[in-house]
């Protein structure tokens, strides 16, 4: 590929721990010292796209930012990728500044979310993206560096900054990397991006904004049902968005309840559709306090088909099936699921792009 | 590419991006809101329509307006769709919005 200039200023430092304490000076990390964003390391990342650095793949609100190929590979760098990751971070860069996912919202929120990327296809085997035990905490350079380039761009391309224009309450960790693989290997069922439309031999990138994950501990029960049942109520509580707001959650469920349900027949649908109609939660509930509004609630979010004169009427955390993203991922031992919450129908929806294809690699650098 | 030390003396590219405003000088003010067209835009935060409505009310006690055109966004974390923006300024002379919540 021919090198072509880059057109970011430059900043001189005297040496590698200087660079480090320079970029937290202006504010530009998460609050992790990062990796000194060289002219060789980001010529090295741009070498795995043969694109043009001044390629804008997206705007980032809220600053409206121009994420260039040169930008994202600069923060890519900062993160501690690996060159073969870019193209991942680049397609996550695509998928959240897609108008349909709201980057604007989910950055300047004064709720949790934060963009999870939920990777399929051969690039998890490819880059070691960990959808095994311990996938959503520490450990993979993969999993940690991917999630945190994007939260990177996010703050110095789109200008999410706590406090000024990022006004979570709390915030939670995965705002400084929130990145797995699906465990396609262990999944009964065809993978998210399958059901999504993709061909399984594809690699994507599906971004979702999310709360933090919480554990469905449910050992005792033998069944899908038994299982099913602990995981919907799990999900029907007060004091998440989807109960009051609506939008997408997502149920990631372990290998070993995946292997107990499926071996009763059940479909992901199956799954999908018995906890639609199993997470609810009655009117007389739901009404007494919580995120309601009265009226605005019942005109804007719940379902037109709940008799809200009926005390004991189940209102749904979700509006359908689909609104619920099942995908498998854990280790195969011990017997969980989580269920992650959503920020509810703020306009945003899940999106997947499709990353780029590595071609060869040799040497730690990969060329398309 | 493993990590190393390059050496003293780094060079570095800034991770950083600076918005883009487009400067646009404001609008003439307008003196007189009598026989004018005014519009309303709803953020669709809560209760926004209830502070719309009562601005409305008390504006038509004191003035007499040549058309009303009353507009909710679907959300109120999205930028209105340009379309929208195009209508009101088309249509409009003033708007009255509400914003935060």
């Amino acid at each position: 590929m021919q090198t072509v200039a880059l057109r970011s200023r430059r900043i001189e430092a005297a040496d590698h721990f200087e660079a480090v304490e320079l970029f937290f000076t202006r504010g530009w990390t998460d609050g992790f010292p990062i990796v000194p964003p060289t002219e060789e390391r980001v010529e090295a990342m741009l070498q795995t796209l043969d694109r043009d650095p001044g390629e804008v793949v997206g705007i980032m609100a809220p600053r409206f930012g121009k994420a260039t190929l040169e930008k994202i590979a600069i923060n890519a760098v900062m993160a501690g990728c690996e060159p073969m990751f870019f193209p991942v971070v680049v397609a996550a860069i695509e998928a959240i500044a897609d108008d349909d996912f709201n980057l604007n919202g989910v950055q300047c929120t004064t709720h949790v979310a934060a963009p999870l990327l939920i990777i399929n296809g051969p690039v998890r085997q490819a880059l070691e993206i960990n959808a095994g035990a311990n996938c959503f905490g520490q450990g993979f350079r993969a999993n940690a560096t991917i999630g945190r380039a994007v939260r990177l761009c996010m703050i110095n391309i789109g200008g999410g900054l706590p406090g000024v224009t990022d006004k979570a309450t709390f915030g939670h960790p995965g705002k400084y990397t929130y990145c797995v693989a699906e465990n396609e290997e262990a999944s009964p069922w065809e993978p998210l991006h399958v059901e999504r439309g993709f061909r399984p031999e594809q690699s994507t990138v599906t971004v979702f904004a999310a709360e933090a994950p919480h554990n469905v501990n449910d050992h005792a029960s033998q069944g899908a049902r038994g299982i099913l049942t602990t995981v919907a109520d799990t999900m029907a509580t007060m004091g998440n968005n989807n109960m009051y707001k609506r939008g997408e959650m997502a149920v990631v469920i372990g290998p070993e309840h995946a292997a107990t349900i499926a071996a009763e027949g059940w479909s992901k649908q199956d799954v999908k559709t018995f906890l639609f109609q199993e997470a609810r939660r009655p009117v007389r509930e739901l009404t007494r306090s919580g995120e309601y509004y009265g009226e605005v609630t019942w005109e804007k979010y719940w379902p037109r088909w709940i008799d809200r004169n009926d005390p004991s009427a189940l209102i749904p955390v979700v509006n359908s099936p689909e609104d619920i993203l099942v995908f498998v991922a854990g280790g195969t031992v011990g017997r969980f699921s989580l269920i992650i919450p959503g920020w509810g129908d703020h306009g945003t929806r899940a999106v997947t792009r499709v990353i780029p294809d590595l071609g060869s690699c040799s040497d730690g650098t990969c060329h398309a | 590419m493993t990590f190393k030390e390059v050496g003293r003396g780094l060079i570095l590219l800034e991770p950083v991006v600076e918005g883009e405003a487009e400067v646009y000088p404001l609008a003439l003010r307008i003196l007189d809101i009598s026989g004018k067209r005014i519009g309303f835009l709803d953020n669709s935060k809560e209760r926004a329509d209830e502070i719309l409505a009562v601005i409305e009310e008390l504006l038509a006690e004191r003035f007499e307006f040549d058309e009303v055109v009353r507009h909710r966004k679907r959300y109120y974390t999205k930028s209105a769709p340009p379309e929208l923006i195009d209508e009101l300024a088309e249509r409009c002379q003033l708007v009255v919005t509400a914003v935060g919540g």
